[in-house]
């Protein structure tokens, strides 16, 4: 059997920076936008690129992305 | 100094910030005057913002379909001495916000790693390996001998050690795409003879000659071709078809920096926020490539909306425009009357709850000033309470 092999973060220009957001910080952002956890953008648990996270359906990633307006722009998706 | 920047970080966007500390420098500015100019840059700031109920949809649909007249018809242009063809103005941008699953010119951008890319021979070695072979393309010569009734393939030895292949991979690759042959390996090349003979031998054996030509023995499945270019101080190939999982995996190219313009494998290899990005870079590049100006807010507006759902969902009655939850609305867009048909058909409601809809309705739509709605807590002990106390007063 082969072994099961650890997905690594990937490194490319167009991945930005992704991390899981804490409870805290989740609750903020909803009460901010007045908004369900469920109406935040959403990524597939599948994705590629928070393989390396090890994520689990609901938990809500945090995105820094380098933008053409912001230095560093932040947005928030749910995993589902 | 530092700590006047600081304070106004979250009111101003750090671009500004960063420009103002810039200009501050060059103009020598005291505290007094940098603060000075933040609280107008502040008022400037909020007065551009967008206002609640504005329909930033519809400002960027406008955006991009006034220049969008303008564009080129044209669909072939050959950049520069690049035999790659690429396509460009309306139907590439159309592709785009589609999200079609097949493209028309389908390419890459393979950057090489910083000790390779320096020197014009090497980046052609990388790019041979690279390329999709066919046997026709290392093969010198098709006999069919037809007294022994069988193929004989004479190689080209100059061209395989171009693509540092070897014969016997060769063979091992005939093996796997054809099923029933024998090959036989010769000083030339080698022989090869169909495992079960038939009444149409010699047809059969030309069939085969045929089939074999296109059969693939080498490089990476899709790329058919590659170019190198140097772009800057480096050398970077251009490719025309895609593979990224697989060319990413070859140990010459830079991992980080290589792209596609296939939203759909971009997505598959890189994740939804690559693609966004790559959504972005191509959208972009058709309007600079036109010389028009279409604001970048617009273009990440539309890039956003594509990938909200976690997939790339094209501008199309199959992707967010069939997400719609008025029927009237889906109805607007394309095939209304298959949309109304099953509407009617499984008992639809419609909560008139957007813009198409009311406008067809001849109602106010929820835009602007007619975006906010009176709201009262009316449960039905509040109503009671009302109307106990109306009727006490009318006692009095």
């Amino acid at each position: 059997m082969a072994e099961k092999v650890k997905p690594t973060t990937i490194n490319h220009i167009l991945v930005p920076k992704q991390v899981i957001c804490d409870e805290e910080e989740v609750s903020k952002v909803l009460s901010k936008y007045n908004i369900r956890k469920d109406q935040l953008p959403k990524v597939s648990i599948k994705d590629p690129s928070i393989l390396a996270l090890e994520v689990e359906a609901g938990d809500v990633i945090k995105i820094s992305r380098s933008s053409q307006t912001e230095p560093t722009s932040v947005f928030y998706r749910v995993v589902v | 100094m530092e700590d006047l920047y600081k304070e106004y970080v979250g009111k101003l966007p750090g671009k500004i910030l960063n420009d103002m500390e810039k200009e501050a420098k060059v103009r020598d500015l005291k505290p007094a005057q940098v603060k000075k100019v933040l609280e107008y840059l502040i008022e400037q700031y909020n007065q551009a913002k967008i206002d609640p109920g504005e329909a930033i949809g519809i400002i960027t649909a406008e955006s991009f379909g006034e220049p969008g007249t303008q564009m080129t018809l044209n669909v072939f242009h050959f950049a520069g001495v690049a035999e790659v063809s690429v396509t460009q103005g309306l139907p590439r941008l159309i592709e785009i916000l589609d999200a079609r699953k097949t493209i028309k010119t389908p390419s890459m951008e393979i950057c090489i790693k910083k000790e390779f890319a320096k020197e014009p021979t090497q980046v052609k070695k990388v790019a041979a390996q690279i390329k999709e072979t066919l046997l026709k393309e290392v093969a010198e010569e098709f006999n069919i001998n037809v007294s022994k009734m069988q193929l004989e393939v004479k190689l080209n030895k100059a061209r395989i050690k171009e693509i540092k292949a070897k014969p016997e991979d060769i063979i091992e690759n005939l093996e796997n795409a054809i099923k029933k042959i024998s090959i036989k390996k010769t000083d030339e090349g080698f022989t090869i003879k169909p495992e079960e003979s038939s009444d149409h031998e010699l047809m059969e054996l030309y069939k085969l000659k045929e089939k074999l030509k296109e059969t693939y023995i080498k490089g990476i499945k899709g790329i058919t071709h590659v170019l190198p270019v140097k772009r800057g101080s480096e050398f970077i190939i251009i490719t025309a078809g895609t593979n990224l999982a697989d060319v990413l995996k070859v140990p010459e190219v830079d991992s980080s920096r290589t792209s596609t313009n296939d939203l759909h494998e971009t997505a598959k290899v890189l994740g939804i926020e690559a693609a966004r990005q790559t959504i972005i870079n191509e959208a972009g590049k058709v309007i600079e490539d036109q010389g028009l100006d279409v604001d970048i807010r617009h273009i990440l507006c539309i890039a956003d909306t594509m990938c909200r759902s976690g997939v790339i969902k094209g501008i199309t009655r199959s992707g967010i425009t069939g997400e719609k939850k008025s029927v009237l609305a889906k109805a607007s867009f394309e095939t209304p009357l298959p949309h109304l048909v099953n509407a009617s058909l499984l008992g639809e409601n419609d909560e008139l709850n957007s813009v198409i809809e009311n406008v067809m309705l001849n109602q106010p739509v929820p835009l602007g000033t007619g975006l906010p709605d009176l709201v009262a807590k009316m449960g039905p002990k509040s109503i009671k309470k009302k109307q106990t106390e109306k009727k006490e007063e009318s006692k009095k």
